[in-house]
């Protein structure tokens, strides 16, 4: 709840500034602080007050950047939306740049969900998830 | 006065026809492969990319493999996925990606089982032709036994209730080790569907 306060001002500036994008964004950093390497950008006020990324974590499995984001519906309504992920190496050049597909996903009223991916070869280093609405 | 209206009503249905001929004109977009499709409930390019995906994480995390894949590439062959649906599928078309994507993580390579011939016939020809040079000639006996084969199952539930349709598929892949026998891997990914006719199929 208080997470939703604070972020609340920032979607109400980004819809005023007219992002014309639906959807949120996040980056993160193996190796941060989970909490610190957060860094959200939201382009839609209503899907920012209906779901949050409530965890981001990251580990190397077998030299690959295994990502684990978890979204909670704040709602109790189903929410459909769709989410992909974008890979990155030390230089912040994408990798397999294009290759990357939206993958639906429903969201159980007041329900949370894990988005569950591994980096496609052991050159990424970060990653972007982005998550709009169906 | 019948006439007239008989007239009328023809002149408008031929103002209309002609409208609809003159006035629709197509328009062709790129659009996003990536994008996610819900055209029909048929098996679409979104299942693809999602079977695709969460079969090659699933295979690159599962911890036996990570171990046998940690210094060096095992040589993997696709044998066929059975299409045991009631649609039209091609599944060498999931195979080819899932395949696609384990080469390029650097963690797997493969021997293709489809070009055998072609390459029976590239040997016969730098080895018997007398055009090519000894140096330059690939030698036979030397290709690579592949060590594991991959193959598996795609099956379906359609279900139909006046309007409403919903189908269930479930993709199975199973890694299998060649010399030994035993099945190292398997995944299933299952997909969920449904389909409701609106009031008037709008």
């Amino acid at each position: 709840m208080k997470l939703i306060r604070s972020l609340a001002p920032l979607a109400a500036a980004l819809w005023l500034a007219g992002c014309a994008t639906s959807g949120m964004e996040a980056t993160g950093t193996p190796g941060a602080d989970p909490e610190f390497a957060k860094h959200l950008v939201i382009h839609n006020e209503s899907l920012a007050n209906n779901v949050i990324i409530r965890d981001m974590r990251t580990r190397l499995n077998g030299g690959l950047l295994e990502v684990n984001v978890v979204l909670a519906n704040l709602t109790s309504t189903d929410k459909r939306i769709q989410y992909r992920f974008s890979w990155f190496d030390d230089a912040d050049f994408e990798v397999e740049a294009g290759s990357g597909a939206w993958t639906p996903l429903l969201l159980n009223g007041f329900g949370q969900k894990g988005m569950r991916a591994l980096a496609p070869n052991p050159t990424v280093t970060t990653y972007k998830v982005n998550v709009r609405e169906l | 006065m019948l006439r007239f209206v008989n007239y009328l009503g023809l002149a408008v249905v031929g103002t209309a026809l002609a409208g609809g001929v003159t006035g629709c004109s197509s328009t062709v977009r790129y659009g996003d492969a990536g994008a996610v499709e819900t055209t029909t409930t048929g098996f679409g390019s979104t299942d693809l990319q999602q079977i695709a995906t969460k079969m090659v994480d699933s295979l690159l995390s599962f911890p036996p493999i990570v171990q046998v894949t940690a210094d060096r590439r095992p040589v993997m062959f696709v044998d066929t996925v059975k299409n045991k649906t009631s649609e039209h599928i091609d599944t060498e078309s999931v195979t080819d990606t899932i395949s696609t994507r384990l080469l390029r993580s650097g963690k797997f390579r493969f021997v293709d089982m489809t070009k055998v011939a072609a390459l029976e016939k590239q040997l016969d020809y730098q080895n018997e032709s007398g055009n090519v040079s000894d140096a330059t000639a690939a030698r036979r006996g030397q290709q690579v036994g592949a060590e594991y084969m991959m193959y598996g199952n795609l099956s379906s539930i359609v279900k139909r209730d006046s309007g409403d349709k919903d189908v269930y598929y479930k993709f199975t892949l199973k890694l299998l080790h060649v010399q030994t026998g035993i099945v190292e891997w398997a995944d299933e990914q299952e997909i969920r569907k449904t389909a409701k006719k609106s009031l008037f199929g709008i």
